[in-house]
């Protein structure tokens, strides 16, 4: 342990923020816009849609409700992660850590069998009759976010590398910080956009 | 337990600038980190960009002058675009296309904002670099792959993007509506793509700077207006361009993957009618000027900042209304984001809503009027130095007024109803966002082409080049007033076609031959600049006698900016001819005498945190999953 006297001018000023957890913060902003836009679009499309006899209503495959449980138990063992860094416990941290990245893969993999199932249904991303819009939609939107669970499981394992190196604890959080950070919003992104498109039928 | 005493952390916090060491060519002036030289990175490529509108705008200008003759030297620069001398229609709206892209985004866009933010973000609020070195790297090569992907639509065999910069489908959306729609539309696309993600990477960091990174004793209300004017339109960025992203990616599902967000019931020459239908256009429109109407703003911001402060350090007075400029800024921020139906009345939507965005675009004109009273009552009584800086700043005052005033006809939606897709339309935004950004942008350039080269710029030439840009921008712009009320359509090809019409050729002519005087002037612009980088007179220190914090750094650049310390900050940017003074400025960093000093108190700071220790990573991954189910040590 060491203890740090600043005593002079040349100490710096202490931002209220880590520049890097705010630079998360600023591409959440930016990535839950495009979410909004889509959702939006969406509300937009379904009004006239049935307004116009050209919206055809499904039920949501079960393998996305499914999707939408296993990233809230990946958001609770990414915190466990965060908490066992927090208080330095640091072996806990990368097993912690590569639960939460299975968890995200089997996400993805879930999100696929949905796909699966809409195709089982005759739905498909290209709509052959004007209201099959809808899972067009669908598609697209869970494409998306799919992309960015990708980038999610990418810094995942990033931070398995470091927290295997015992670089990820007390004094060294940011990294572990951001992911959790992303990894919670990727989450919380999905459980919106599935209950958006269960409750705006 | 140890203690140790912190000598000079504000010097080496950061990025570690305190050891200088110089860098290879390749990191140096291609992929550099460096704020300063990204900055100027931003500024050459905009300026070529710059090149290419303009003169793309004076071919098709030929066009709407003289529609009947025949050029040859056009059949010699474009080829079969040009047959015989004369301008192919397609490609005459792909040239009107590719000007407003090219304008809209890759000179005011990342030219001015892209630039100038780089610039003077760190330099202004005291940082050694941006919030993220690197993501500000990659936004600039992003940006350089854009403009070479969007240029390289000139090769493809159907010519670029035709259909409009707005590039609304259906036109966009079918491959096969006319000649642009195929791959040139598919470049367009990737373009706008590679350059969205260019504007989040680099607005990311502007935010991240500005609201961390500022030095000691630059609170918010001590950040010159340019950096308010930067931040607010980074804001603007990172909330609109995700939705033009969104807007695009629909696009190109559309086009290329079957799906209908924006069709509905096409039908095609010799294919019948498409299957895929069900859209709408107007959700596309929605989409794209939930961004197009902040662009305006993220256009016009950073010249009304850069403005500020020219016109304030040449009237050697503090800006009038400091505060009421940034709340306007502010409300013109917010408002931005709830007007952009206003480009939409003649869709079809609801006349109530109509109602509600008529309303709130002409709110606009509060804070726009609060902005343009501050600048006349900043130059009432100034010292004013009419430094072309200073010059092309008042100039930029003028096209607001001009410009903004036709805004107030436009939002208005029984008038716009009468005067959308006309010449007033034209005229109207060619003033206050075409020309009042350029001369933002034109005034940023002379005022801080010291700092960014370390050399002066040539007066007389820079004040030719006002004048005969001054001149011309009105003679091109004013007389397309006339021509809208007229009812004359903009994008059309041939005016010599509708009789209605040809009592506008002589009018056309006229305009084109300012266009031309225009795009003289801007040669003198280039002769100077470029000339000025390699011969100009050496720059001092601080040439305009400025107050803002970059004028404290050296003139040659250093990776850091500030050999030591970075400076504190114990005042507001204007505080120009103060009466106790005997010097007209007082610069940010400089202490008066007599006055409290509370930012070098000594203060302490007791670090308790884990240490870390080496273990192969191997091991400590394996012995992870037991270290689960066992107490912590």
């Amino acid at each position: 342990m060491s203890q740090t006297i600043q005593p002079s001018i040349s100490s710096n000023k202490k931002s209220i923020f880590n520049e890097k957890t705010f630079i998360i913060w600023l591409f959440i902003v930016a990535s839950s816009m495009l979410f909004i836009a889509f959702s939006s679009a969406y509300w937009v499309h379904k009004t006239d849609g049935i307004r116009n006899n050209a919206w055809f209503e499904f039920e949501l495959p079960i393998q996305f409700w499914i999707s939408a449980i296993i990233v809230a138990v990946s958001s609770l063992f990414m915190q466990l992660a965060y908490k066992a860094a927090t208080n330095d416990d640091v072996y806990k941290v990368p097993s912690l850590l590569t639960i939460t990245f299975i968890l995200g893969v089997s996400f993805c993999i879930s999100q696929f069998y949905g796909y699966f199932a809409l195709v089982d249904m005759g739905l498909y991303l290209s709509n052959r009759e004007a209201g099959e819009i809808s899972a067009s939609f669908v598609y697209v939107i869970s494409g998306a976010h799919l992309l960015h669970i990708i980038g999610g499981l990418v810094l995942l394992f990033v931070a398995i590398i470091k927290s295997s190196r015992l670089e990820v604890h007390k004094k060294n959080l940011v990294f572990i910080n951001i992911c959790k950070t992303y990894w919670h919003f990727l989450g919380i992104v999905w459980i919106f956009l599935i209950l958006f498109l269960y409750f705006a039928k | 337990m140890s203690t140790s005493i912190i000598t000079d952390t504000h010097a080496t916090d950061s990025h570690g600038h305190h050891e200088h060491h110089e860098p290879s060519f390749l990191f140096k002036y291609v992929f550099s980190t460096d704020h300063k030289m990204i900055s100027k990175q931003f500024l050459i490529t905009g300026i070529i960009m710059g090149c290419f509108g303009m003169g793309m705008s004076l071919l098709f200008r030929l066009q709407l002058a003289w529609p009947d003759q025949a050029f040859p030297i056009l059949e010699s620069l474009l080829g079969k675009w040009a047959k015989d001398g004369k301008l192919d229609p397609n490609y005459y709206m792909a040239l009107v296309t590719i000007h407003g892209t090219i304008m809209v985004f890759y000179v005011l866009t990342a030219g001015l904002s892209g630039t100038f933010s780089n610039l003077l973000i760190p330099l202004q609020v005291g940082a050694r670099d941006m919030a993220s070195p690197f993501m500000n790297m990659l936004s600039y090569w992003f940006f350089f792959l854009s403009s070479c992907v969007l240029m390289s639509s000139f090769f493809a065999e159907t010519g670029p993007a035709s259909s409009g910069w707005t590039v609304y489908p259906p036109l966009s959306a079918l491959s096969k509506a006319m000649p642009g729609s195929g791959l040139g539309t598919t470049l367009w696309l990737v373009a706008i793509i590679l350059f969205i993600v260019s504007a989040l990477l680099g607005g990311i960091n502007y935010i991240t700077t500005v609201l961390n990174m500022r030095t000691k004793g630059m609170s918010m209300n001590r950040l010159p207006l340019t950096i308010w004017a930067f931040f607010l339109t980074a804001i603007l960025g990172l909330l609109s361009f995700p939705v033009l992203l969104g807007a695009g990616l629909l696009l190109i599902f559309d086009r290329s993957f079957g799906t209908s967000f924006y069709l509905s019931d096409i039908h095609l020459n010799g294919v019948g009618a498409l299957t895929n239908s069900g859209g709408s256009p107007v959700l596309y429109q929605h989409l794209f000027w939930f961004l197009g109407h902040p662009e305006v703003y993220i256009i016009l911001m950073p010249a009304l900042g850069i403005s500020s402060e020219v016109i304030s350090t040449n009237a050697r007075k503090p800006i009038f209304g400091y505060t009421a400029m940034v709340i306007s800024l502010i409300g013109i921020s917010f408002l931005s984001f709830i007007v952009w139906g206003h480009h939409m009345f003649i869709t079809g939507m609801n006349p109530f809503l109509g109602t509600m965005f008529m309303y709130v675009t002409l709110i606009i004109a509060v804070p726009s009027a609060v902005k343009t009273f501050n600048y006349l009552a900043t130059l009432w009584k100034g010292n004013i130095r009419f430094t072309p800086a200073m010059m092309f700043a008042i100039g930029l005052v003028s096209f607001f007024i001009t410009g903004g005033l036709t805004g107030i006809y436009l939002g208005n939606a029984a008038l716009d109803i009468q005067m959308h897709d006309s010449y007033f339309v034209v005229a109207h935004f060619h003033l206050v966002m075409g020309s009042a950004a350029i001369f933002g942008m034109f005034a940023g350039i002379y005022h801080w082409f010291p700092k960014m080269f370390g050399k002066m710029m040539n007066k007389t030439l820079g004040n030719l080049h006002f004048w005969l840009t001054f001149i011309s921008a009105y003679l091109v712009f004013f007389p397309m007033h006339f021509m809208g009320l007229a009812g004359v359509p903009r994008r059309y090809y041939q005016f010599s076609l509708i009789p209605e019409f040809e009592i506008w050729m002589n009018v056309n002519i006229f305009i084109t031959i300012s266009a031309f005087l225009g795009g003289i002037a801007q040669l003198l612009f280039l002769y100077n600049f470029f000339n000025s980088i390699f011969r100009g007179e050496k720059a001092t220190e601080n040439p305009w006698l400025s107050n803002t914090l970059e004028w404290s750094t050296q003139v040659k650049h250093i990776h850091g900016n500030w050999e030591g310390d970075i400076p504190t900050v114990y005042r507001g940017p204007h505080e120009y001819s103060r009466p106790d003074r005997e010097l007209d400025y007082f610069p940010q960093h400089e202490i008066g005498d007599g006055e409290p000093d509370h930012y070098h108190a000594p203060s302490t700071q007791v670090d308790t945190a884990f240490d870390g220790k080496k273990e192969k990573a191997s091991a400590v991954f394996f012995s992870s999953f037991a270290a689960l189910f066992m107490k912590k040590a």
